[in-house]
């Protein structure tokens, strides 16, 4: 079952991808709407076999690499959290796929559109449930080119080629530190199997690498690299700035890739890892502080964004920091079950803004917007609960995996939880505060947009409503719910079957004082005020704000100049360095001594050599001479050796 | 003062020869009939060279190589000439520094 | 002390008039030149010990092959050219003329032999192809010679290799040692005129070196053990024949077929002269054999019906 699940979305891809164009784009989108459909519905059955029943599931596929003692095989696992991260997947990816149809109605090759999407899925639900490194690192990859493929879709565009390019360089440059990562693990461990190695992880704590010349622990050093990894997925502070730019990518896209499912599998790859992570202290240290900052920093410029879509990545980069930093003080459960929520209301998020778009003629700049919540009341209801989960409203999904996250960050006593627990609680003040700027700006107030765009809005289609109505039903249930259960919290132990580590209990979780949750609902209902009040009774203040305080405004609006930083640092001297061995390198050494060299060097001797022709039978004979003359010096060797003995 | 005549001296004689009539075709190039001396001086070379081993070692059979030497030699000295003569006819000339029309 | 005497006299008289061959103005002088070195060359056949030979060299080298010479000369009618030096011209001063050249030839082999001494330095320190070893190279020519390895102990590739790569240093140091000289030459002898052109005398160069070598050969007569040498012929010495008479003795019988053969070789050289030269003179009147043959009696012979007293004509 596992398999069907896996591989019917990359079913759908062959066939939209290779005959789409000519069944046309009804028939694409059925077949790969159906064939997702049917993956979710097999995804949801296995994660009740898994969770509810016990079974685990495990499929060995084909061998795959057989070099001496290294051995690896295609094989497919679900446990739990592969059931969970499959089912989030598939539901998501449903919902975009339902979503695609009617938003990319009137594009031209739809059925090249939606057969990326179900690569993209393909690719993801082999990350999820590989069993081995590779088959992992082969999903990872996977994503990624998929991920170029989709912001890339409209390749007319310059600036979306830019933001491909751009996002698959950073995640190149995280997956190097990947890839050490897992290098360091074959040597050390011997083994790329998952359970392997998390089973071998507590016996060689104290093993160390020379790295350099300096003796590091090997698992810290393992785990720092892979962080490196899935700070190049996950947009983590210093691999970040792909993610705003990958909105030039259809809506959809950015549902799909940039909220729910590429940009946890960083994420996931720390969890699932976790057992091996329990063993490294240093190393969660940092993934706490680089989450933490991540959060604090990506808040901040969501603040100053105009483009509706970037404010909600930007949104997107700071959720993920909790995620991290939850990671960072051992609430993986916790990370998991923001995971699951985030996909969720995030994809509701990114959704709901397509339809606003979709609604005003692709205007996606907020200063363009405003006074449009009549038109669409749908739209704007979703946008309202989506909004509602993301700021963490209690009851809503956001709360419940907040707070956990929150209260593990107070429970552990290094000084990166708690800047991870300030860093947080700012974080949640600016979430709010930027989420209902948002909707202030886009639904509220005098309409921006000029008559041509007013008269033309509509609500979208069922097709579009219809994923949003999904979702939102997760992003309102899916906190409470399995905080009913416990699912993510105090029952978390057996809810996971130590697939993942759970060192938090619940009993620890309990001597959390409550004034922490009161204080984080307070700051959010607070953003929320602020947010509404500035941006519709009192839209001059954050216009005094912004001229008072100059130099921050710049410093956020511009991204904390990282674009420009990177630029100066890597990207000029990179094209420099491109440049000069294209030229030189390439047109000059292996041009100039290969084809061109040899043409033109073969041209030279033929001519030089023709010269001896010269027609001249002196000439002719002058060389006989020659010949004659090292003949004799060849066969006169001994002679000469006689000679010079006897003086 | 050793005035005996040795081998030496004969082969000296030979090879200067020899290199007198090599000079003659590669170095002063004239006339095709220059060249054709100097082949001719090279095989005087050769001849002395012969006679000269022939009597120092007792061996006759390097008179006898002379005499064939000798015989084709003048063979050859014909057709030379010969060639020459038709050459003439062709050309007019038999400066040695037109003759390069197998120039490639 | 005779025999030495006309020794020497006979061999002066070989070589200069050798060198009056290929210099002399007059293609005449040169085959008279010729003759003469014929003539000296038989005397010392004669001091050798081979009179048959040496009157064989006179009947038929002077007396056939020389005057056949002559003979072409005067026919060809060969014009007297002006004097063309042969490498440097238009030099009105020999001396300097003399010692320009002298000064490019030193240049020359001095840099060629840096070079290859600095190239075969770097083949044998950095590929360990030691065909030309650049220590003995420093010592001299001759103990770089005496120094050459014997290909066949090396496997294939490595004998290939290092004396594929000496013929390269060779012709590469031999290249930049011309362009070293005639740059050097052109640039501090411009002052003497533009008409100074001076090609590397590579065919002197060579004549030269050959000559060399010939000495060298020579000097290694007196190491060679002479009783080892075996002849193919051995004549027992005491026994003093006259030349004719042993030439005679193994002429016919040992070398029967060499003899037949030369006789055909000349043969075969006089009908190609005669075939290369012979031209068909249009006016001249001869007998057609083969059309003779073939004549028929139809197209020769008609048989007229003669009427009395009415006579026949050409055209009845």
């Amino acid at each position: 079952m596992i398999i069907e699940a896996v591989f019917s979305p990359l079913v759908g891809f062959l066939l939209a991808g290779t005959v789409g164009q000519r069944l046309g784009k009804q028939a694409s989108q059925f077949i790969t709407c159906s064939l997702m459909f049917f993956s979710t519905l097999l995804a949801c059955n296995i994660a009740y076999n898994v969770i509810a029943l016990g079974h685990e599931e495990a499929v060995t596929l084909l061998p795959w690499i057989e070099v001496g003692d290294f051995v690896v095989n295609w094989s497919l696992k679900a446990d739990v959290l592969s059931s969970v991260m499959m089912v989030v997947v598939t539901v998501v990816s449903l919902c975009v796929h339902i979503y695609s149809i009617g938003y990319m109605e009137h594009d031209e090759s739809v059925p090249r559109f939606m057969a990326y999407l179900s690569l993209f899925t393909f690719m993801m639900l082999m990350l999820v449930t590989a069993d081995n490194l590779l088959q992992l690192f082969f999903g990872w990859e996977g994503v990624g080119l998929t991920s170029y493929l989709l912001i890339g879709y409209w390749y007319s565009k310059d600036s979306a080629n830019a933001a491909a390019i751009k996002a698959f360089l950073m995640n190149r440059v995280g997956d190097f530190g990947l890839v050490l990562g897992f290098g360091l693990i074959w040597v050390t461990f011997e083994t790329l199997d998952i359970s392997a190695i998390l089973g071998e992880s507590k016996n060689l704590t104290g093993n160390h690498f020379s790295l350099l010349g300096w003796s590091v622990p090997t698992l810290e050093l393992i785990c720092i690299l892979m962080f490196v990894g899935a700070m190049g997925k996950s947009a983590q502070l210093g691999l970040h700035t792909w993610l705003p730019d990958a909105m030039e990518g259809p809506t959809p896209v950015s549902a799909l890739i940039h909220a729910a499912t590429m940009v946890t599998a960083g994420v996931f790859l720390m969890v699932r890892m976790s057992p091996l992570l329990e063993f490294a202290p240093v190393a969660r240290e940092v993934i706490t502080f680089i989450g933490a900052s991540t959060a604090f920093f990506a808040g901040t410029i969501a603040m100053t964004q105009f483009d509706i879509k970037r404010v909600i990545a930007y949104s997107t980069c700071s959720q993920l920091g909790f995620m991290f930093f939850a990671i960072g003080v051992s609430a993986y459960s916790a990370a998991i079950f923001h995971l699951v929520t985030h996909a969720f209301f995030k994809a509701l998020l990114f959704l709901g803004s397509g339809s606003v778009i979709h609604a005003l003629s692709d205007e996606q700049d907020m200063r363009n917007m405003g006074g449009i919540w009549k038109y669409i009341p749908q739209t704007y209801a979703m946008m309202w609960i989506g909004s509602l989960a993301l700021a963490g409203i209690p009851f809503f999904a956001g709360y419940y995996s907040k707070d956990l996250i929150l209260e593990a960050t107070w429970l552990s006593g290094t000084w990166t939880g708690k800047y991870a627990l300030i860093m947080g609680l700012i974080a949640v003040f600016l979430t709010a505060f930027y989420s209902w700027r948002l909707l202030m700006m886009t639904f509220h107030g005098a309409p921006r947009a000029n008559e041509q765009v007013m008269g033309h809005i509509h609500e979208a289609p069922l097709s579009m409503m219809l994923p949003l109505f999904i979702l939102s039903i997760g992003s309102i249930f899916g906190g409470y719910i399995p905080d009913l259960y416990g699912w993510f919290s105090w029952n978390a132990t057996q809810f996971w079957h130590s697939i993942i580590a759970t060192p938090l209990s619940y009993e620890a979780i309990e001597t959390v004082p409550h004034s922490l949750a009161w204080s984080a609902t307070t700051l959010a209902v607070s953003g929320i005020l602020l947010g509404t009040l500035f941006y519709t009774a009192l839209p001059a203040i954050p216009n005094m704000l912004s001229r008072v305080f100059r130099p921050p405004y710049l410093f956020f609006y511009n991204k904390w100049y990282f674009d420009e930083l990177y630029n100066y640092l890597f990207v000029r001297s990179s094209f420099s360095f491109g440049k000069f061995l294209w030229k030189k390198g390439d047109g000059a050494v292996i041009d100039g001594y290969g084809p061109d060299g040899v043409s033109g060097w073969s041209y030279r001797v033929a001519n030089k050599a023709s010269q001896l022709q010269s027609g001249y039978i002196y000439s002719y004979s002058l060389a006989m001479a020659a010949g004659l003359i090292l003949l004799s010096v060849w066969s006169l060797r001994g002679i000469f050796q006689i000679i010079v003995a006897k003086g | 003062m050793d005035l005996t005549v040795g081998l030496n001296h004969y082969l000296f004689l030979a090879g200067g020869l020899f290199s007198i009539g090599l000079t003659g075709i590669v170095v002063a190039r004239k006339n095709v009939i220059t060249m054709l001396m100097s082949v001719e001086l090279m095989l005087l070379a050769v001849n002395i060279n012969f006679i000269a081993f022939s009597s120092f070692l007792s061996d006759l059979v390097g008179q006898v190589f002379v005499m064939f030497i000798l015989t084709v030699a003048a063979a050859e000295a014909a057709i030379g000439l010969a060639i020459l003569m038709i050459y003439f006819r062709q050309r007019g000339t038999i400066e040695v520094a037109d003759i390069n029309s197998m120039k490639g | 002390m005779l025999q030495a005497l006309s020794f020497y006299i006979f061999s002066a008289v070989t070589l200069g008039s050798a060198l009056m061959v290929i210099t002399a103005r007059n293609p005449v002088h040169s085959v008279l030149f010729l003759i003469l070195a014929f003539f000296s060359s038989a005397g010392l056949f004669v001091l050798l010990g081979a009179e048959f030979l040496a009157m064989l060299l006179v009947v038929v080298y002077v007396g056939a092959v020389a005057v056949l010479f002559l003979f072409v000369v005067m026919m060809l009618d060969i014009p007297v050219p002006e004097l063309k030096a042969w490498f440097i011209p238009k030099m009105r001063d020999f001396s300097v003329s003399f010692g320009v050249f002298l000064s490019y030839v030193i240049i020359f082999l001095a840099a060629s032999y840096l070079m290859l001494v600095a190239l075969s330095f770097l083949l044998n320190w950095g590929l360990g192809l030691m065909a030309i070893n650049a220590i003995e190279l420093t010592r001299g020519p001759l103990e770089a010679m005496a120094a050459l390895r014997d290909p066949f102990t090396l496997d294939k590739l490595h004998s290939w290799s290092e004396y594929l790569s000496s013929c390269l240093i060779i012709l590469i140091a031999l290249m930049t040692g011309r362009h070293l000289a005639t740059t050097v030459m052109r640039r501090t002898f411009w002052k003497i005129g533009h008409d100074l052109v001076i090609q590397t005398p590579v065919g002197l160069i060579v004549t030269l070196v050959l000559l060399v070598e010939f000495i060298v050969v020579m000097q290694i007569w007196g190491a060679i053990d002479r009783d080892q040498v075996q002849g193919l012929l051995q004549i027992n010495a005491e026994i003093l024949l006259p030349n004719s008479y042993a030439l005679g003795q193994v002429l016919y019988t040992d070398f029967m077929y060499i003899f037949q053969i030369s006789g055909l070789i000349l043969l075969v050289a006089m009908i190609g002269a005669i075939v290369l030269t012979h031209r068909t003179r249009p006016d001249s009147k001869r007998q057609d054999i083969p059309s003779q043959n073939n004549r028929r009696k139809e197209d020769v012979i008609k048989v007229v019906k003669v009427n009395a007293k009415e006579g026949v004509t050409r055209w009845t």
